[in-house]
């Protein structure tokens, strides 16, 4: 078995996907583009990652999905934000914002 | 909300779990498609695209699976899916499985049975409320002793003085004849199990009548004026069939009317795990319902009463005692004559208990029992990692399609619970077997007297307290290995064979030598038990039990005073000394192995060292010929005649021990003869003659000092017929019975038995119970470690039929592939032989003290173990081996 490094991650990764449906609703592959473009390439996010958190999120309540139809007419799974899941990402946001702060100091404190 | 939709989710992934699925898959799906549409886009051609996505994607599997664990109840789910696994598992192999089972069952159920015995006999708590609170005052008659039971008076007198306790109650055994018929004598006397207490008995333990009334002070006050009396559970239901007007019924005890005023809970048997009684009624009636007439009440020195209590709040135990101790002082100040060096002892009812049991016997059988389950639990892991072995292929296979190392540890331990289960449930069944066994093998006495065994609620928590450490001792290693084999075979592709030489098959031959290794010790204890209990059925008992019947008869449930009983009986021994068959016949007041007595005694120019004059000694009183037909001989001086009665002057013989003891110094017996010794009421008697020692009561330890007394000068009511007979004593029980109806049509004796019966059942009872479960368990543990063996050469011949093969095409005998597989098996079996002889030789003389008349390294026990142990170890190789050597050597090559 192949390490699992969405462990570290699991935080980050769920605050990115709600960050990346703050907009508006997508599937689970718009998703992952979605995350490899604002953080321009550094995360590419894995089928393995990302269906796992989506249906823990939507089991959490955070996220609806629904079938829709994608731009070329393919059938696909659209995820969107519910009111929870908006309240979800602006504490995660709060609580980053306040861990890579304080990690900052720590760095230049040296 | 969160909440609820979690909820919905669960629902969801547990009954819709094929919808939710296929979800999963259409979405996975439409991603791949997705994927492929976006790559098709960049200028690939369609079919390098569909393939690109599918590698990007990677193992569909191993998403869903991934999704599947981050979903609600997705341990509930993993659980009955492995559950149903196993079970597919086991039924697959129904030979595997019996064996495991079988074994787990004889493990568990033998824990399960010595725990309900050891619990029945020490640890049980009484069956009150706030049972563990009840504390026990014992009264001994000099500080050598921690045990007496109190006097009625002092008891008062402890009562008003003392400040630590709530509430003190007391209690005494005795046995009387009850008729339940209400009017003219409709049938016979029955003997029952009696208590009498004082009124607050049952106020002071906390137990509530379930009928009727407790009993109330007033009948606490004056002797002889309140017949009442309260009856257990169980003879409400037996004799009155639960008759619930019962309260007002009249019950005759020793043919004085009582009125019974109320029903004991069910739950509610004394307060001695060996003494049910029947019947309670206030210490006030004594002098009806104990027929020797002497008021017990008014007698400071007549100890005979239990006392049991409970502590005010925030007193300790110790303050009790220093209370306590200050009051005994105050009364040996106030009473000398009967209170003198008197101390009492304050004890958790509970404490007293595990200071007062013999705990010796018991508690080697639950050593013995732990080491046969974990024989139990080493074999079924050694079963288990053969299993794993050759399922190392599929493993590796879960292992490679995904499946996490937690998942397969998951799954194996699963099958090791629901082996555990069948095996607890299994040794539940053999567990209550046995117990019904243990049952019917205590000593009975006709009344309810004896330990109370059953598989009760303890029992079971302690079955499954056993069947989960089970699981954990022979479950766990196994399935870490299993994984770990098959993660390393997965890793370097080696073929199952190679890989069975590692870890896990080096861990089986561990645990089968230890096992062997076991099973030597468990061998060598049970036949040590079982040489020195064939001695000691042969040992010296100093006098001849054949051909002796005893006939214990108790004219006081008949209401008979001390006269007519003494009358009845001289008349009966009279009329049984003329029968056909019998020899002689004569009296005793106890006989020995039928409940002993002691009496206070001073022996006339002896002073014990620390200055007590009164010796508590054990005490019979008997006819004349007691000596010549017990055969017992008179060392010196002369046994008792008719002409000792009671206008004569008293006389006594004494035993060896006894003379050698107190009177002699070891000298000369003779000396002995002339002495005076007096009781409590201080009367000198004179010491006759002197007695060679006997048995009184236990085999193999010294014989105590006994004194005997003219059963005409001191005896009571109660006494046994000791009757010597020319043939087999059996065929004279009828005879007597017909003589005894003669004379009085009603009575019935409270018991007739041979003597060699009476000294198999009571003497050797713990002995035996001993030697029979030891034996049983040797064999048991023997038969484990080989079929343990069994199991690992025929795995070891299965892996390496191919070696054999090539060994044979290049030219080897039958003979040599015979001795090598045999010399595999006896090799492990020989290591273990020696561990095993080498643990035993260090741990047998922990034994010495319960071993009569053989060496704790006895060396012929030693011998025979090894040699039936070798035999059975070379039987269980000896067959896998001669397979082996039938092996055709073209099948070999080609397997696997």
């Amino acid at each position: 078995m192949p390490p699992d490094p969405t462990n570290l991650l699991q935080g980050t990764l769920d605050m990115m996907i709600l960050k990346s449906l703050a907009l508006t609703a997508m599937h689970g592959l718009g998703i992952a583009r979605r995350i490899e473009q604002i953080t321009k390439g550094t995360f590419q996010v894995k089928p393995g990652s990302l269906f796992p958190s989506l249906h823990r999120m939507e089991e959490e309540g955070w996220l609806t999905s629904t079938w829709g139809e994608s731009e070329n007419n393919r059938r696909a799974k659209y995820y969107k934000l519910t009111a929870a899941g908006r309240r979800q990402l602006e504490t995660e946001t709060k609580r980053w914002g306040r861990i890579s702060l304080a990690i900052a100091r720590a760095l230049e404190a040296s | 909300m969160g909440r609820l939709k979690r909820l919905v989710s669960l629902w969801r992934n547990l009954f819709r779990k094929q919808r939710a699925d296929r979800e999963l898959d259409d979405e996975l799906q439409s991603y791949v498609q997705l994927l492929a549409d976006e790559k098709i886009r960049s200028g690939i051609n369609a079919e390098q695209a569909r393939r690109g996505a599918r590698i990007e994607f990677g193992g569909v599997e191993q998403v869903k699976e991934q999704v599947r664990q981050a979903r609600a109840g997705h341990l509930l789910e993993a659980f009955w899916r492995d559950l149903r696994l196993a079970i597919r598992g086991l039924r697959k192999r129904p030979g595997f499985t019996l064996i495991v089972v079988l074994s787990l069952a004889l493990g568990i159920g033998a824990n399960a049975a010595i725990f309900s015995l050891v619990d029945a006999i020490v640890f049980r708590p009484l069956p009150i409320p706030h049972g563990s609170e009840v504390i026990a005052i014992d009264t001994a008659a000099s500080k050598l002793t921690r045990y007496g039971g109190s006097s009625y008076l002092d008891y008062a007198d402890f009562c008003a003085r003392a400040k630590s306790f709530k509430t003190l109650a007391i209690s005494q055994q005795t046995s009387v004849g009850m008729n339940a018929a209400t009017a003219a004598p409709a049938g016979k006397p029955e003997n029952v199990a009696a208590l009498l207490v004082s009124a607050n008995f049952f106020s002071a333990l906390e137990v509530q009548p379930v009928l009727g009334r407790a009993f109330v002070p007033e009948e606490d006050q004056v002797p002889e004026k309140y017949p009442v009396a309260i009856i257990s559970y169980s003879l409400w239901n037996r004799v009155f069939s639960k008759d619930p007007d019962v309260a007002g019924k009249i019950i005759k005890l020793n043919g004085h009317s009582f009125n019974v005023v109320g029903v004991a809970p069910k739950s509610f048997t004394g307060i001695d795990l060996f003494y049910r009684p029947d019947i309670f009624v206030p210490a006030m009636m004594s002098a009806q319902v104990m027929a020797d007439g002497t008021d017990t009440l008014k007698q400071r020195s007549y100890r005979a009463f239990d006392i049991r209590g409970r502590l005010n709040p925030g007193v300790s135990v110790a303050q009790a005692q220093a209370e306590m101790n200050v009051i005994m002082g105050d009364l040996e100040t106030e009473h000398p004559d009967s209170n003198k060096d008197n101390v009492a002892i304050v004890r958790t009812e509970m404490g007293r208990r595990l200071e007062l049991s013999d705990v010796s016997a018991p508690m080697i059988l639950t050593a013995l029992v732990i080491l046969v389950l974990l024989m139990a639990c080493a074999n079924v892991a050694s079963l288990l990692m053969a299993r794993a072995t050759s399922r190392l292929k599929e493993t590796s296979m879960q292992l490679a399609l995904g499946a996490t190392r937690a998942c397969l540890v998951r799954q194996f331990l699963t099958e090791s619970a629901v082996l555990a289960a069948l095996g607890g449930g299994a040794g539940i069944l053999l567990a209550d077997a046995a117990i019904k066994g243990f049952g019917a093998y205590v000593p009975s006495t006709g009344i309810s007297e004896g330990p109370d065994f059953r598989l009760d609620l303890r029992a079971l928590a302690c079955v499954a307290i056993i069947a989960a450490i089970s699981v954990l001792l022979f479950g766990l290693a196994p399935s870490f290995m299993a994984v770990k084999d098959a993660w390393s075979a997965v890793m370097t592709t080696r073929s199952s064979a190679s890989a069975g030489r590692s870890f896990s098959s080096i861990a089986r031959r561990v645990l089968i030598g230890g096992q062997i290794a076991l099973s030597v010790v468990l061998l060598i204890v049970s036949g040590l038990f079982l040489k020195s209990f064939t001695h000691s059925q042969n040992i010296d008992l100093g006098f001849n039990p054949n051909h002796i019947l005893l006939v214990t008869i108790n004219p006081q449930l008949r209401g008979y005073s001390n006269e007519q009983a003494t009358r009845f009986h001289e008349q009966l021994l009279q009329r049984i000394s003329v029968l056909p068959q019998v020899k002689s016949a004569t009296v005793a007041a106890r006989v020995p192995f039928l409940g002993g007595g002691s009496w206070d005694l001073s022996i006339d120019g002896y002073t014990a060292p620390d200055g007590e004059k009164f010796l508590d000694l054990l005490n019979d009183q008997v006819d004349p010929h007691y000596f010549s037909i017990m055969q017992i001989p008179i060392l010196c001086g002369r046994e008792f005649t008719a002409s000792d009665n009671r206008k004569s002057p008293g006389v006594a013989v004494v035993n060896e021990a006894l003379a050698k003891r107190y009177l002699t110094g070891g000298g000369d017996l003779s000396k002995a003869l002339g002495h005076i010794i007096r009781l409590r009421d201080s009367a000198p008697i004179q010491i006759v003659g002197v007695a060679k020692d006997s048995s009184y009561g236990s085999i193999g330890n010294p014989p105590p000092p006994v004194f005997y007394l003219a059963y005409q000068q001191q005896g009571g009511p109660n006494a046994t017929l000791v009757v010597r007979t020319v043939s087999d004593p059996a065929i004279l029980i009828p005879a007597i019975r017909a003589e005894m109806s003669t004379l009085d049509a009603e009575i019935t004796p409270v018991s007739v038995m041979k003597m060699t019966d009476l000294i198999s059942q009571r003497g050797l009872f713990l002995p035996r119970i001993v030697t029979m479960l030891g034996s049983a368990f040797g064999f048991v543990a023997m038969s484990l470690a080989a079929i343990g063996l069994y199991g690992v050469v025929t795995f070891m011949v299965g892996h390496r039929t191919q070696e054999i093969g090539i060994r044979m095409t290049l030219g080897a005998q039958r003979g040599e592939i015979l001795r090598m597989v045999l010399a595999n098996g006896l090799t492990l079996a020989a290591t273990g032989l020696v561990v095993g002889l080498a643990i035993a030789l260090l741990a047998t003389p922990l034994l010495r003290t319960i071993l009569l008349g053989v060496s704790p390294w006895d060396p012929a026990t030693f011998a025979a173990v090894a040699i039936v142990l070798i035999t059975a170890t070379a039987i269980a190789s000896w067959i896998p081996a001669s397979r082996a050597a039938h092996v055709d050597p073209m099948v070999a090559l080609r397997h696997d």
